[in-house]
């Protein structure tokens, strides 16, 4: 479980990108105006069920509703996908999964949260077991708000999701790299010492983290 | 075999998985693509419920109780109001038990099409999730006109149920089943009698009949067995005393057995619809008065509470202590024993390929095992 | 039912209806392993639904209850005990039923009960946990959720509830007021044009 150099992405190589890609983010050229609307109608989407938002999942993508349509199809992969949906609120121990999960995502990659508890805890504020206000932990593109959302919801999130990726506006995991102290200092914090994927930089002993 | 078990590679299905039944994972050794030894791993989805009832006074924990397990919410309403009302010694109306009868068919009906998508989809068969999700739906819609909400519906409140019928909901509701007698032949024509099916199910994950009395295992595993018992008819609540259905049994004990039961259940679940279509009272109250919610309170005592829900019995144990506050309610669903003790059982020496298969038949559902 | 009534009086111990199907006898902690294990043997309750513990901080005590069913399962038995709360221990029943393993797994980590013998006292559905048992009545969550995870600040535009509630209810009692007062004027307007209509109505 704990190898460094094994996961999709590495510390090092995500601060290289960083610096590339912030140069090319103002340029747009047809090119890239194309590459980033064939990428809105081609989402990968890998659905991690972290909570009650899974149930309108399936209902999500069959017959009914079918977002497929849309150009959103499912994988059973984190590496293959593009989009990651955490639908609902976050445990701690799932909290672990989830970073470890993103982290093996390819770039460019998104989160779409499903529900108010990724929000703000939603119905279990006073829980002692889950997290409140996911964004300080993970960039979270789009949040769709209900307890839980309905199919609709989920397909218009997709669809401002889309929007945003076709406009080349920056995305949540460009932030992700940017201000990385931050967001392993605030899984530090509420994880401890026992956040899975371990990197070669010890970023959890660190003083200050935003000093790096 | 000491040779074998050095050999083993390890690897976590789940939680990340398709093929499991909601947010937890099973750590299995492999032999080879044979399960040497399974591990089942909860906890992603604790949520402190049994902390949280305790904080809420009695109106306001009746809105949180649904969300303990998600696919199908009303049992829980159905225990957590009938426990206060044996607490308190609520009586409630002829009218708002038949409702309650009525909804928690209704979300038999709509958890059994969840199912039968997530075991065909299981075993590869794509196509029929895309139908009785589809179909489920408009069990849903239904749901949305009676009581407001898709999936959670907050319905069954202590002393009756929170809304009336809608005009014309019943006839809405007699179409809907109608509708679905056809479709149960369509499935079974496709799914139920589908050679992939059956040469995938029959003779996979055998229950030992001898197990299941002891072990407490229930619901469709007791049943798929060859043994006859159901909540609704040994302990009947509502108005199940004054219905007429069966019990549907099959005695192979296997993954085929117990899809054989849900599907008569389906159909179980239809006749008792009908009958409470044609029985239910005009009028009558549907909500008791209770006292304000600041001044509902709880008597020094405690009850046990059954329900038959979709995959077994549910049960609440349920304490007051004279103030309104909740001193303990504890929830006991079917999947608890059949995640643990049967599953880790029944896992060894099958193949990988059947482990999704095996747990959807079970019917475990994980946010009710840790709350 | 009468049949286990006797039984239980010969072991000087009651059972008490509490609903239709629910009946309930209490015993003491030394008298509870040997009790269960004649449930099982002797009167024929061989399935054990569940083990519910309940705590009673202010007594300063663990109340168990382990609910008991026959193989007709029509109606059920629970068995109570309670036990002090301070080093709470209680002799583990896995032997007798497997299913106990998991329950008694949950409880040793929700409330600390610990059970001798036991042979996986480990981690049920918390992770790393390092706080006291949280289902203790005595652990806070809401001062436990404060310090991990506080709230999200409002936003700028947001208002003050009770501010705006206090102006809500301000503006609705001028409204009342104003249409008292117009609807004063009016009547007296048409106490004025009364005869006037009287006469028209009259032509």
């Amino acid at each position: 479980m704990m190898e460094s150099g094994f996961h999709g992405c590495d510390l090092d190589d995500s601060l290289k990108c960083k610096l590339e890609e912030s140069g090319t983010q103002n340029t747009h050229s047809v090119m890239e105006k194309a590459a980033a609307w064939f990428r809105s109608r081609s989402i990968f989407v890998v659905a991690y069920g972290t909570g009650c938002g899974a149930i309108e999942m399936p209902p999500t993508f069959t017959s009914r509703y079918d977002a497929e349509r849309m150009g959103v199809v499912g994988v059973a992969t984190p590496r293959q996908a593009d989009l990651i949906i955490l639908s609902g609120y976050l445990a701690y121990k799932t909290l672990r999964r989830v970073i470890r999960t993103y982290e093996q995502m390819q770039k460019p990659k998104y989160i779409i949260t499903l529900g108010s508890c990724p929000i703000n805890g939603g119905m279990y504020w006073d829980s002692y077991n889950t997290i409140k206000k996911l964004d300080d932990y993970l960039p979270v593109d789009v949040s769709v708000v209900g307890c839980m959302p309905r199919p609709e919801a989920v397909i218009d999130g997709f669809s401002l999701l889309q929007k945003r990726i076709k406009n080349g506006e920056k995305a949540g995991w460009e932030k992700y790299d940017e201000n990385l102290d931050f967001y392993k200092k605030n899984q530090k914090r509420v994880l401890g010492n026992h956040v899975d994927p371990s990197y070669e930089t010890d970023w959890y002993n660190l003083e200050n983290g935003s000093e790096v | 075999m000491k040779n074998d078990l050095e050999n083993t590679i390890k690897i976590f299905h789940g939680p990340q998985h398709p093929g499991i039944t909601g947010n937890m994972s099973v750590e299995l050794d492999l032999l080879g693509e044979t399960i040497k030894r399974a591990q089942t791993h909860v906890g992603y989805l604790h949520r402190g419920f049994e902390k949280l009832v305790e904080r809420r006074t009695v109106v306001q924990a009746f809105t949180i109780v649904c969300r303990i397990c998600v696919p199908e919410p009303d049992p829980n309403e159905e225990n957590f109001a009938r426990a206060v009302e044996n607490l308190t010694g609520l009586e409630i109306s002829e009218k708002a038990k038949y409702i309650r009868t009525m909804v928690l068919e209704m979300q038999r009906l709509a958890t059994m099409f969840l199912w039968m998508g997530g075991q065909a989809g299981s075993i590869g068969l794509g196509l029929i999730p895309q139908w009785s999700v589809c179909d489920r739906d408009y069990m849903l819609d239904l749901f949305e006109e009676l009581t407001g909400g898709r999936v959670y519906h907050m319905y069954a409140f202590p002393g009756g149920v929170r809304r009336d019928l809608p005009e014309g909901f019943l006839s809405r509701l007699s179409d809907l089943l109608d509708y679905y007698e056809k479709r149960i032949i369509v499935y079974n024509n496709t799914f139920f009698d589908n050679i992939i099916f059956k040469k995938r199910a029959i003779g996979v994950g055998i229950v030992n009949a001898d197990d299941v009395i002891k072990n407490a295992y229930v619901g469709q595993v007791m049943r798929g067995c060859g043994i006859k018992k159901d909540v609704r008819k040994d302990m009947p609540y509502l108005m199940y005393d004054k219905l007429d259905f069966d019990i549907p049994v099959q005695s192979d004990g296997d993954v085929y057995a117990r899809a054989l039961v849900r599907r008569d259940e389906m159909l179980q679940s239809i006749k008792i619809l009908r009958q409470i279509i044609k029985q239910m009272p005009s009028e009558g109250d549907i909500l008791q008065k209770i006292p304000k919610h600041r001044k509902f309170k709880l008597p020094a005592d405690d009850t046990y509470v059954q329900t038959e829900s979709a995959r077994g019995a549910m049960s609440y144990y349920m304490a007051g202590d004279g103030s309104e506050k909740i001193r303990r309610m504890q929830v006991r669903g079917p999947s608890l024993v059949h995640a643990y003790t049967l599953l880790e059982k029944l896992l060894v020496d099958s193949q990988l390929s059947d482990v999704a298969m095996t747990m959807n038949s079970l019917g475990i559902c994980p946010p009710e095992i840790e709350r | 039912m009468i049949e286990l009534i006797s039984k239980l009086e010969k072991l000087s111990l009651e059972l008490v209806q509490k609903q239709d199907y629910l009946y309930k006898v209490e015993v003491k902690k030394e008298q509870l392993e040997s009790l269960l294990l004649s449930f099982l043997n002797e009167f024929g309750y061989i399935t054990l639904d569940s083990i519910n513990c309940r705590d009673d901080l202010e007594e300063g005590n663990f109340v168990i209850t382990y609910c008991l069913l026959t193989p007709k399962r029509d109606h059920v038995v629970m068995v109570q005990t309670s036990i002090e709360r301070e080093n709470a221990s209680l002799p583990s029943i896995h032997t007798f039923w497997p299913q106990a393993e998991i329950m008694e797994r949950e409880m040793h980590e929700m409330f600390g009960v610990d059970f001798p013998g036991h042979p996986t006292l480990i981690d049920f559905a918390l992770e790393y946990w390092d706080n006291i048992p949280p289902l203790r009545r005595d652990f806070d969550t809401l001062q436990y959720v404060n310090d991990m995870n506080p709230f999200r600040g409002q936003r700028d535009d947001a208002l003050d509830a009770k501010v705006e509630m206090k102006k809500k209810r301000e503006a609705k009692k001028a409204a009342k007021l104003k249409a008292e007062q117009e609807a004063a004027a009016k009547a007296e307007l048409e106490t004025q044009n009364n005869p006037s209509q009287e006469v028209q109505n009259e032509e």
